[in-house]
């Protein structure tokens, strides 16, 4: 009997001693953009392969609750160990985020591999908290059969403001009753932000020097909106109520929209079956320097969360350093997100110069500048939001800026901005 | 025996006092507490923890800061966006309860005096009450499409210019009243017919052999015999318009229409809430509208508890 207990008692301590040995670390990770989802899920077997330990939970939260949902998380104890992330929510979660690790990621080959690093994601002392991917910035979109029809070519392709505004408004085609029937130039839902790019074209800035307030009712912000007020309500190229500028490219609608470039990611989903070239931003002058010509954005990787268990943080790292230590990913991504990657080494991969929109975007970048945190409250809440739905209901230039910039200084005023980076753009020279 | 009688009418457990209830008594606590049980849980202590939101500055991410009344005294004092979006709920509520109510009212009444089909139209009108204010609100939002929609084909058609139906400042609150007024339209109905299909004939009659037409007939029996009808759906309109959020969701396609023009007070706080992350302030709008709401009824339960008998 006393033999048999013991002979018990062994075998339950090697069961118990093999489970913790085989016992595998499950990582959970969040996601809102399917195609890169579907892109890192390829990985995360290949990376489950080469590590049996590490077993991965993933989710799809849509983008409009992606957010609310990490915020509810960390109220009751329910986040993910890796989350993607988005630099519009960097500082409102940052406290929520473990910095990268220096061993595994150090700042000296950062800051010699990726553009505009310390603008773009060192947030707090020496700390980043989420991986440089790729950067975004607005270019024009065109298509090409309308172009062709007209009698363009790529010779035609305008530097100047002025040539571009001729185009559009050749383009355009009305009804009998005088409504617009194919957009010239398509700036429905984005007015404001192009016009902020025009604004920084003609010296102006978003925020004033301390970033505690905006500027916009000023002589380059006057004269930047003016430009588009005529494109509007002079020349006509759009309309109010006219498509978005997503569905009237998609549906070709209109011959040319401005948007960011993830707009490429998007119709080739949404209608591959539309042909349409990019180019890069005209200026009031024809020429890029000294900048800037428009804003970037950087396209931010995968954050780990603060609350995750010490084990699953650390593996979480491990992964991330192999993950994005993979260059054939991070081209893969860039071309999944419409994005120029951020890491200069990779801007002449064969498959990002081969690619018109992504290669057009790693042309422009280093002549657009990073202004840091934007709120809500001063993009898309009001703001740039006010300027355009003003100059749609033929508001005056003066009286749109007027109250979308009290509008925005109110929204820095309440909550003052903590990421500024505005002044570190460095002007180009020839 | 004295004390065998103390404990009958006094007894000393809950089991005890359980038992020596009525078994009919026992029947309504079962039926009722697990109801009560669950407005308490998901209901009344989400309140009662809102309400101390309210004096806090708060958002889940950083630690919770008391900050007394300063949401409120902002909520008064500064939040513009406050105002506006009242005075277009208000707007709102009151196209919706008046205009709304007056159709259905003159609908109920034709209905009423069918003797043939009239299930089919109630169950015609009825039916957009039980599709989703999502799904309505997407269908209208294609009507009123500048360019392709239904309306202003139509409108086009009888040589009339297209409006810019949600785009518009002017137009944009209205366009989602009238979505709002033909979602809600079979529901008030039914609940008129109800009431008119309460009122005995015998009234009618005796009114028609002294002479009356069909106006004084609404008139003077009516309209002053659906009185708690009308109050109930005064209230139930009145409280459903002040928390108006969905269509204007969907319909501005989530910004609160050009110029914020179709925002709502609970469109404002869910935007204070979820897109700013500032959930105190959030919590002591919602305490506004509760006493909005609150006051509101008492004074259409003060104005309208006459009550009417023939």
């Amino acid at each position: 009997m006393k033999k048999l207990s013991i002979v018990t008692l062994v075998l339950f301590l090697l069961i118990v001693s093999a489970g913790a040995v085989f016992a595998k670390t499950t990582l959970s990770l969040w996601d809102w953009h399917l195609p890169r989802m579907e892109l890192t899920q390829e990985y995360i077997e290949q990376y489950q392969k080469e590590n049996p330990g590490v077993e991965f939970e993933t989710q799809l939260v849509g983008w409009n609750d992606y957010f609310i949902r990490l915020m509810a998380g960390l109220a009751g104890g329910d986040v993910p160990d890796i989350a993607s992330f988005h630099n519009s929510q960097a500082m409102a979660f940052k406290n929520h985020l473990q910095p990268y690790p220096k061993d595994l990621f150090p700042l000296d080959v950062m800051r010699e591999n990726i553009i505009n690093f310390d603008a773009a994601y060192v947030l707090d002392g020496d700390n980043f908290y989420f991986y440089p991917v790729g950067i975004m910035s607005g270019l024009i979109f065109y298509n090409k059969d309308m172009w062709a029809k007209a009698g363009y070519t790529d010779a035609d392709i305008p530097k100047t403001w002025d040539e571009f505004a001729d185009i559009a408004e050749n383009l355009t085609q009305h009804t009998s009753n005088g409504n617009v029937n194919i957009a010239g130039f398509a700036l429905n839902g984005i007015l404001g932000v192009f016009w902020l790019d025009l604004n920084y074209q003609k010296g102006g800035t978003l925020y004033s020097e301390d970033g505690k307030a905006t500027n916009w009712n000023s002589k380059p912000g006057q004269e930047a909106l003016q430009y588009v007020d005529k494109l509007v309500n002079e020349m006509r190229v759009t309309e109010p109520g006219f498509l978005d500028f997503t569905e009237a490219l998609g549906t070709e609608s209109a011959a040319m929209v401005y948007s960011w470039s993830w707009l490429s990611g998007w119709m080739d989903t949404n209608y591959p079956e539309v042909d349409y070239g990019v180019f890069s931003l005209p200026t009031f002058d024809g020429k890029l320097t000294p900048g800037p010509i428009a804003r970037n954005n950087h396209e931010i990787g995968m954050a780990v969360m603060k609350a995750a268990p010490e084990n699953n943080k650390a593996e979480a790292f491990t992964f991330l350093k192999w993950l994005y230590e993979d260059t054939d990913y991070l081209v893969r991504v860039n071309l999944v997100l419409g994005t120029a990657p951020a890491n200069k080494n990779l801007l002449d991969d064969p498959r990002i110069q081969g690619n018109p929109v992504i290669a057009t975007i790693a042309q422009q970048v280093p002549y657009t500048i990073m202004p840091g945190e934007i709120p809500a409250g001063v993009e898309v809440d009001g703001g740039l939001a006010t300027i355009r739905d003003m100059i749609f209901n033929g508001a005056s230039v003066e009286q749109a800026l007027k109250i979308a910039n009290d509008e925005a200084t109110k929204e820095l005023r309440e909550t003052p901005l903590k990421w500024y980076a505005e002044d570190l753009y460095v002007p180009i020279t020839e | 025996m004295e004390l065998k009688t103390s404990n009958k009418t006094r007894p000393g457990t809950i089991i005890e006092k359980i038992k020596s209830t009525k078994a009919t008594t026992r029947f309504v606590l079962a039926v009722l507490i697990p109801s009560a049980l669950w407005y308490l849980i998901f209901n009344g202590i989400p309140m009662i923890y809102a309400f101390y939101l309210s004096f806090f500055k708060m958002n889940f991410l950083d630690p919770p800061k008391f900050v007394g009344l300063q949401n409120y005294i902002y909520s008064f004092t500064q939040d513009t966006d406050l105002y506006l979006s009242l005075l277009n709920t208000v707007n709102f509520m009151l196209s919706t309860v008046l205009i709304g109510g007056i159709i259905a009212f003159i609908f109920a009444l034709l209905l009423n005096d069918i003797k043939k089909g009239a299930a089919f139209f109630r169950t015609v009108y009825f039916l957009p009450v039980v599709c989703s204010m999502v799904a309505i609100g997407v269908l209208w939002t294609w009507l009123y499409q500048p360019r392709f929609g239904i309306i202003n084909s139509f409108l086009q058609f009888i040589g009339l210019g297209r409006l810019m139906w949600l785009q518009s400042p002017d137009t944009a609150l209205l366009s989602v009243i009238v979505a709002s007024i033909w979602k809600g339209l079979g529901f008030t109905i039914v609940i008129f017919l109800a009431g008119l299909q309460g009122i005995p004939g015998s009234l009618y009659e005796a009114a028609e052999v002294d002479g009356a037409n069909r106006f004084q007939k609404i008139r003077h029996i009516t309209i002053p015999l659906l009185r708690p009808t009308f109050v109930f759906i005064l209230i139930t309109g009145v409280i459903n318009g002040l928390q108006a959020f969905t269509q204007m969701h969907v319909m501005t396609g989530g910004d609160g229409g050009p110029l914020d023009s179709a925002k709502t007070i609970v469109f404002h706080l869910y935007e204070t809430a979820f897109g700013n992350y500032q959930m105190g302030r959030a919590a002591s709008i919602a305490f506004i509208l509760f006493v909005i709401i609150v006051v509101l009824t008492v004074i259409q339960l003060k104005f309208t508890n006459k009550k009417i008998q023939y």
